[in-house]
């Protein structure tokens, strides 16, 4: 006989019995070791001798210390610059694809754009750098065709981080690209309608009926583009190691090579800290903004 | 009116093929190099067809290691220090690994949350959903020197084991279990079966979907991860692919880039078949909760 009580009790265990294993995965390898990194930013340590209390000392260094300085400079500036980049792009060929009406056409420009999302950026970055090489590249090459003399991509302070912009962008254009898509195709067929009537066309109609139905989805992809950005290492660690000079430091490079390289725990926790913080305020601004100004239906 | 309409229909392709030409001339170009002879990897203008078709830079990245060891020397030399075999075997073991414990592990998870009652729910939904937040980097310190101590340093073990307990996958596994009725459940209570048996022959197959949508995502991103394995790892017999792209990079000097191409595309189509077969899913799941990187 089957009673409520029972039914309720077996279910209470089933569920603590399925959640046990991801639980205390996560325990174990997220939430401790977020606290555990916490603690260790208010300490100094090596692995090799004790642990030495720092108070907010590494706090403090990170705004001393200019490398860090370079690193968060040029991270924000990497974020902001590919996320701009990413939607203009991702947004005008949504909007062109909708304008295609042949589904294999269709087919095929949603395929491409979305193929290097699933490449590698340890990968991608190794025969980009050979394509961007100053004397032997192919870039370089077809832009002496048009007359435009060689650009050390990688090799000046100037250019190497917007070569790694170009790069990354290259490779997450249909990110951006398939959210656009996604809410092209959700938009109210009568506010459409209604804008054909009134007469709306060309750039009026994308940018006073268009670009306003999707900016729920023009935050979101920059809210999640933003902080995919920022945590940048792949492409900078492989293509110059952050050089030429700290040109092309980020923040996580600058986590690995306090931590991994220096073997600074305490230091590195606290730069992690610091770019967390940065996130964490992305998030919120997302929470906040989607109940606030963007526009729904 | 009809004329200015073509207009608006050919600057439309146009900027669509320009895109679509600069986002696949690169990859090209790695495939058509990746045949060239040694003394060609180079040459400008750029060759855009293979001429030489020289198959045998794909023997020689895979092979050109263990030959060596047999004392038969391949070939540019190079890659004689990367067992790259080895590399190929290692991104495979972690990828099927860490997805197969994500899919089934999330799944028990996300129909707890989705399903089942018991005490602190929300509290530990919470935690998961809150741990989401907290990026990579982070957490890496700890972890590193936690999977140090407990001797699992510098093996796929290390690499796979934290991998496991997705926080996202248990989210997106969670969404796919309330989508499912609940009528079924009910019919299932009256028939006398087990809470156990409701998971395991109703729910758990028809949450189908979620695990392919999860188990694609997750290979996507492991064999293409680059940050823990650099950081974990460091015999390069326990490498994974793009650290063997990184390291045949680096040991190529002056030998032949045709070779290295060679190894990228290798690399590369493990995610095109990915690609080929469920795409849809991909774009689903990016959708659904596009918060992994």
């Amino acid at each position: 006989m089957i009673t409520i009580r029972s039914l309720r009790k077996e279910k209470a265990r089933l569920g603590l019995l399925f959640l046990a294993p991801i639980m205390s995965g996560i325990l174990i390898f997220t939430a401790g070791p977020i606290l555990f990194s916490l603690l260790l930013s208010f300490f100094y340590w090596d692995i090799f001798k004790p642990m030495k209390f720092a108070g907010l000392a590494n706090y403090q260094w990170l705004f001393e210390d200019e490398v860090a300085g370079a690193a968060f400079k040029n991270t924000i500036l990497f974020a902001v610059a590919t996320v701009v980049t990413q939607n203009i792009l991702g947004f005008t060929l949504a909007l062109s694809v909708r304008n295609i009406l042949n589904k294999y056409f269709r087919f095929f420009f949603r395929s491409v754009f979305f193929l290097p999302l699933l490449m590698s950026g340890a990968t991608i970055s190794v025969f980009m750098a050979y394509m961007f090489n100053t004397d032997f590249g192919v870039v370089n090459y077809y832009l002496s065709l048009i007359g435009i003399s060689q650009i050390a991509w990688l090799t000046s302070t100037q250019v190497a981080l917007i070569t790694t912009v170009i790069i990354y962008v290259w490779q997450h254009i249909g990110f951006a690209f398939i959210l656009f898509l996604g809410a092209f195709s959700t938009m109210p067929q009568e506010v459409l309608d209604a804008a054909k009537v009134d007469g709306a066309k060309g750039l009026k109609k994308i940018w006073h009926i268009y670009l306003p139905l999707v900016s729920p989805t023009l935050f979101f992809a920059s809210v999640i583009g933003f902080i995919h950005a920022v945590q940048v290492f792949d492409q900078p660690y492989i293509l110059t190691r952050g050089g030429p000079g700290d040109s092309n430091r980020t923040a996580v490079m600058l986590i690995y090579d306090v931590a991994f390289q220096d073997l600074e725990f305490g230091y590195g926790s606290a730069i992690a800290f610091a770019l967390f913080l940065i996130i964490f305020a992305a998030t919120l601004i997302q929470f906040w903004a989607q109940k606030k100004w963007v526009f729904y239906e | 009116m009809s004329l200015k309409l073509s207009w608006n229909k050919i600057l439309t392709y146009l900027y669509l093929l320009t895109i679509s030409t600069l986002i696949l001339m690169p990859i090209w170009w790695v495939f058509s190099t990746s045949l060239r002879l040694p003394i060609e990897s180079y040459s400008l203008p750029p060759k855009w067809f293979p001429t030489d078709f020289r198959w045998e830079n794909y023997y020689e990245v895979l092979f050109s290691y263990y030959l060596e060891q047999e004392g038969i020397f391949l070939g540019t030399r190079f890659t004689a220090n990367v067992p790259f075999l080895h590399m190929l075997r290692n991104s495979f073991i972690v990828t099927f690994s860490t997805c197969l414990g994500q899919v089934f592990f999330c799944s028990f998870a996300g129909y707890a949350f989705a399903r089942l009652e018991f005490p602190a729910k929300k509290t530990l939904f919470w935690i998961i959903m809150a741990t989401m937040m907290v990026p990579l980097q982070v957490t890496i310190i700890p972890v590193y020197i936690l999977i140090t101590k407990i001797g699992l340093g510098d093996s796929l073990t290390g690499l796979i084991l934290p991998a496991i307990p997705s926080a996202f996958g248990a989210f997106l596994m969670r969404q796919y279990y309330l989508r499912i009725p609940s009528e079924m459940e009910e019919a299932a209570i009256i028939d006398g079966a087990s809470q156990w048996k409701i998971f395991w022959k109703i729910y758990f197959p028809l949450g189908t979907p979620g695990m392919v949508v999860l188990g694609i995502l997750c290979f996507n991103f492991h064999w293409n991860e680059f940050f823990r394995p650099l950081i974990f790892l460091s015999t390069d017999f326990n490498f994974t692919v793009p650290l063997g792209i990184v390291m045949l990079r680096d040991f190529k000097m002056t030998g032949s880039v045709s070779v290295v191409f060679a190894g990228i595309i290798f690399s590369i189509i493990p995610a095109l078949v990915i690609y080929m077969f469920g795409q849809k899913h991909l774009i689903e799941g990016m959708l659904t909760g596009s918060v992994k990187g």
